[in-house]
């Protein structure tokens, strides 16, 4: 390897920078096949955050309304967000955030970053807590007692564990995922045979959900919203795993498969789980249905696979932060720092927002929703798959995708429309509900109405930005005036 | 450290050679043809709207 691919020397060992870095991958540096998109994805699929969703679940449905609502939703959520991501993606060889420059511009761009960073943050400090849960049913297995502060405590010692992975590489985290997947599938088939034979179908039927709301419809419509709201939760991660396929098939197949069904299956495991044994923290569930000391041994298989969930969110959420000006120049282990500042709270009050994390589950549809019918209209139906990528990568005003001093305010609005929408049809916080809500998903209003009008609005509006052009460039013609690399 | 180095901490003279690089790989996918990258079709849009839109809706509906 030669030239600014090495620009860091011996930091990459001899990985390009392009495939951590932003800049457009070529087809032949992208790294997964059909094996192996469909293999990083069921890593991504079979990890810690199954089991929070199914313990969520379990609190409001039974054992088969939940499973359709985890499997469906998840489907339903993961196609509509990641049909333009995987195929914008991986045509242009884009990271996610550059995708969206298109729709909003190029510091508007900047404000979705900030909707995907909170996803990431809010998962990572959700799995420590459970990380943290972990030791302490540990310790209660093994006969004591439990302290008060061992949760919060817990948590920090997994935000220093994160730390020293994230900040010693991805290989590292390759090697351990390599060991902690396979270990969480066999702890997942256990648990399965286990749930199967020392309690059978009829239990795992007919148990009651743990805590459902008074009006019974509002529990299935709030279960699907969590299945679609999941769903919509890999947005984060569908722009890394597409830019590195080399064929349009391989850039979305895995994606829905994977993401889509067999997440929807785990979580699925994770409900019947939380069903029987009557509790909706996934580390209180390994004991009573392996005995102790399988169940303490898959509790720590849990807890260190909590560690390498986080650290591949932070590791993400480090990526992204480089798109901020001030943060370019920052070393590696400052930008780290910088992610899990947030995750302090969850050291002093854990319990409190891990109470919180259904709710931050469907506030995902806020989020998430809105951005991903923005971009489904405007790259599929605006731009019919066509993009300019030199303007991507433009600073300069002369860029297409400058707008209005670097926003496009339409679609920004439409994003704030999108989450009012979905406080109207349903509040994650308070769980009210608009009668609509019966009838329609909060995530599937929240991503349709910003669609339509964002589309009729770059279609006809006097003050419309002009029309991309984006064919082909000549030789030696590309010029930036402002890189944004 | 192995960490996800960024451009702007290379030395000036790499920075250089990393916007040719950039405009290089542009030119080269913005001029790529969409065939290059495998085949997509309506056939796969029907199999991918049927499993995860029509059936999954179907499903939801009936478990009501």
């Amino acid at each position: 390897m030669s030239g600014p691919a090495a620009a860091s020397g011996g930091e990459f060992s001899g990985k390009p920078l392009s495939i951590y870095g932003r800049m457009p991958l070529l087809p032949e540096e992208r790294e997964y096949r059909t094996w192996s998109a469909h293999g990083t994805c069921f890593a991504y699929a079979i990890a810690t955050w199954c089991f929070l969703t199914g313990g969520y679940a379990a609190q409001l449905v039974g054992a088969v309304q939940g499973m359709v609502c985890l499997i469906a939703g998840n489907l339903i959520g993961v196609f509509l967000i990641s049909a333009p991501l995987s195929a914008g993606c991986q045509r242009y060889g884009l990271e996610q955030i550059d995708f969206c420059k298109p729709s909003f511009g190029q510091n508007g761009a900047k404000v979705i970053l900030i909707f995907y960073l909170a996803n990431m943050i809010g998962w990572s400090g959700l799995i420590l807590v459970m990380f943290g849960n972990g030791i302490s049913n540990i310790v209660s297995a093994l006969g004591y007692q439990p302290a008060g502060w061992l949760v919060g405590a817990g948590v920090a010692l997994g935000i220093w564990l994160t730390y020293l992975l994230t900040t010693r590489g991805v290989h590292l985290l390759s090697r351990f995922n390599a060991i902690i997947t396979p270990a969480l599938v066999i702890i997942v088939l256990f648990m399965f045979y286990m749930l199967i034979t020392s309690h059978g179908w009829d239990e795992i039927l007919s148990a009651p959900p743990l805590d459902p709301l008074p009006t019974p419809w509002m529990n299935y419509a709030v279960a699907l919203e969590l299945g679609i709201a999941s769903g919509m939760s890999w947005w984060g991660g569908i722009g890394f795993l597409a830019r590195n396929t080399r064929t349009r098939r391989n850039a979305i197949y895995p994606e829905v498969l994977q993401l889509g069904l067999v997440f929807g299956v785990v979580c699925s495991i994770a409900l019947f789980s939380g069903l029987v044994v009557g509790s909706d923290d996934p580390t209180q569930w390994m004991v009573p249905l392996g005995g102790v000391v399988m169940g303490i041994l898959a509790l720590l298989f849990v807890a260190l696979a909590n560690i390498t969930s986080t650290a591949v969110s932070l590791f993400a959420s480090g990526l992204a932060l480089r798109h901020l000006p001030g943060l370019h120049k920052r070393a590696w282990w400052q930008i780290i720092v910088i992610t899990i500042i947030p995750l302090l709270f969850f050291i002093f009050w854990p319990q409190e927002l891990y109470d919180l994390g259904d709710a931050f589950l469907a506030y995902n549809g806020t989020m998430h929703a809105p951005v991903g019918g923005i971009l489904l209209v405007d790259y599929f139906l605006l731009r019919h798959q066509r993009l300019h990528l030199p303007s991507i990568f433009e600073s300069a005003p002369s860029g297409q995708y400058h707008f209005t001093g670097g926003f496009n305010v339409l679609a920004l609005a439409c994003v704030v429309i999108g989450q009012l929408t979905y406080f109207l049809v349903y509040n994650p916080f308070t769980d009210e509900a608009h009668w609509l809500f019966a009838w329609c998903p909060a995530s599937i209003a929240a991503f349709v109405l910003p669609a339509l009008i964002y589309f009729v609005g770059m279609k006809f509006w006097p003050g419309k930005p002009a029309q991309t052009q984006a064919a082909g460039v000549a030789t030696g013609s590309v010029k930036l005036v402002k890189p944004n690399i | 450290m192995n960490s996800p180095a960024d451009p702007a901490t290379a030395h000036p003279g790499q920075n250089d050679e990393l916007i040719r690089d950039l405009e290089r790989r542009i030119e080269t996918l913005q001029n790529m043809d969409d065939s290059e990258l495998g085949t997509f079709g309506k056939l796969d849009w029907i199999i991918l709207i049927l499993a995860s839109i029509v059936i999954p809706v179907i499903a939801v509906v009936m478990a009501q």
